[in-house]
């Protein structure tokens, strides 16, 4: 929250700065490039056993592209792509311990499965935006809504009864069959501040700040089939019906291909 | 014009035909194939209470965990072929290197089992008297395709009798094995519903009208 006080008492002094052209807009198109950190305002994994088959990340180093176009003076609209680019998580560790309560009973074995979530994390926002310019300064307001997409990996694991003929499947499944597709996407909305000082005609340096809130909707199910009666029994139930709010600051360089286009004052 | 396409058509034809059967070659090398008869079986009583199989200690054992392995034992036989030809279209040179003989091969069963029947010799349960069919009651194990149990009867029409046969390839024609064996696990999935003593008879009765048949020792279900 320090981070977007700090933007805000930026915005206010820039803009209480003397004017020269107080009304000057110029260009309709622009395009940003940036990277930056995003941290967790309220978190998404809460460490439990399952989160790291999960490719979300709570903290993460995040580069990202976003185009404007103006269709007003001061209004337009965006489209942002954003990715957290760090690596993807590996534990093979945890493989055994998410089945670890079957350890009394049965006999477990390792052979049946791989579940290492990939790097997706991507996060694609869209809305609107309103902009002041002054003299060499820029700011724009974003609000926006979109989508976070990520990858949620199942596991299967083979069991064998302690003291029985009868083999089992244990399987983290969080679609109702395994094998189903790993990609899932949430609901996201984003508010974001850019400020950027005009380097020369067609280059700005920027900075920003966006505030991101998501929700999945979605539960790993432990389940643990017979193969030998084909029943079936939810051993437990996990539930990712969470959400989480980040914000995300990042500096970059805008450019405009129009510098010279100007709109009616 | 008919006349020239129905030459040239002859005259390809010739070709095909002269080139081919020129490029064959002769050698003196015999092309031996090997196949496989069903002899006799084994049965292995096995305890699967563990997290592998084992053999049964004491003949006793944990009925749930009840397991028989079947080994079928084949022997060799000796199946004589054309002396080998290799076909090299156009190279006419007929020398041994164009020649060669299939270094291995896999044996060929000279009998296909028809049916495959277990029985208790003693009094399964109170409802089930002694030499009574219960073959139903066994499983082999298929741990392919996410694990599934193939009943003793579907065994045969499942895609999976290929089991049964021995599938070991000779590397060499002059080098066959010595014995063949194959087997399967077939488990005891619904036991008796108290203790007692069997004795389990695997019965295997081949097209030609052979039947192959051995009891397991005398068990302690328990």
């Amino acid at each position: 929250m320090k981070k977007i006080t700090a933007l805000f008492l930026f915005l206010i002094i820039a803009l209480s700065a003397p004017a020269q052209n107080p009304f000057e807009f110029k260009g309709k198109i622009f395009a940003h490039a940036s990277a930056g950190y995003r941290a967790p305002l309220k978190k998404y994994f809460r460490g439990t056993l399952l989160d790291d088959m999960i490719s979300l990340k709570n903290n993460s180093v995040v580069i990202g592209i976003t185009h404007y176009y103006f269709f007003r003076n001061k209004w337009g609209v965006f489209l942002d792509m954003a990715f957290a680019p760090s690596r993807p998580k590996n534990r093979p560790e945890s493989d055994l311990l998410r089945f670890a309560r079957y350890k009394k009973d049965y006999y477990l074995n390792n052979n049946g499965g791989w579940s290492a979530a990939g790097n997706t994390d991507g996060r694609y926002s869209f809305g609107g935006t309103y902009r002041i310019e002054k003299n060499r300064w820029r700011f724009f307001a974003l609000l926006g809504v979109g989508m976070t997409e990520f990858e949620a990996v199942e596991d299967i694991k083979r069991l064998k009864e302690k003291n029985s003929n009868v083999n089992y499947t244990a399987e983290l499944i969080w679609n109702g069959r395994f094998n189903d597709p790993d990609f899932q996407t949430a609901f996201l909305t984003s508010a974001g501040l850019l400020s950027g000082y005009r380097l020369n005609k067609r280059f700005t340096a920027v900075a920003n700040v966006k505030l991101s809130h998501f929700a999945t909707h979605f539960e790993y199910r432990l389940q643990r089939t017979n193969q030998y009666t084909k029943e079936y029994f939810i051993d437990d139930i996990y539930s990712y019906k969470r959400g989480a709010i980040d914000i995300t600051a990042s500096m970059g360089i805008m450019f405009t291909p129009d510098a010279d286009r100007r709109f009616r004052k | 014009m008919i006349t020239l396409r129905a030459a040239i058509l002859l005259g390809l034809c010739f070709v095909i035909v002269v080139g081919t059967r020129c490029s064959c070659c002769k050698c003196d090398e015999v092309d031996v194939k090997y196949t496989s008869a069903f002899k006799e079986m084994e049965l292995v009583s096995l305890d699967n209470s563990g997290k592998d199989t084992a053999s049964v200690v004491n003949n006793t054992v944990n009925r749930n965990a009840y397991a028989v392995k079947m080994v079928l034992l084949s022997s060799i036989g000796t199946l004589a072929h054309l002396p080998c030809r290799h076909f090299d279209v156009f190279i006419g040179s007929a020398n041994a290197m164009g020649c060669r003989c299939s270094s291995s091969g896999k044996y060929i069963p000279t009998d296909s089992i028809i049916s495959i029947s277990i029985t208790d010799l003693e009094a399964f349960d109170v409802n089930t008297p002694a030499n009574s069919d219960i073959s139903s009651r066994f499983r082999y194990y298929d741990s392919y395709a996410g694990g599934s149990y193939i009943e003793v009867d579907q065994l045969l029409s499942s895609g999976r009798q290929s089991l049964l046969y021995p599938g070991s390839y000779y590397s060499s024609p002059a080098d066959p094995m010595a014995s063949l064996q194959s087997g399967l696990m077939f488990m005891l999935m619904e036991p008796p519903a108290s203790s007692g003593i069997h004795r389990f008879k695997f019965s295997l009765l081949l097209k030609s009208g052979i039947r192959i048949e051995q009891t397991t020792s005398t068990i302690m279900l328990q």
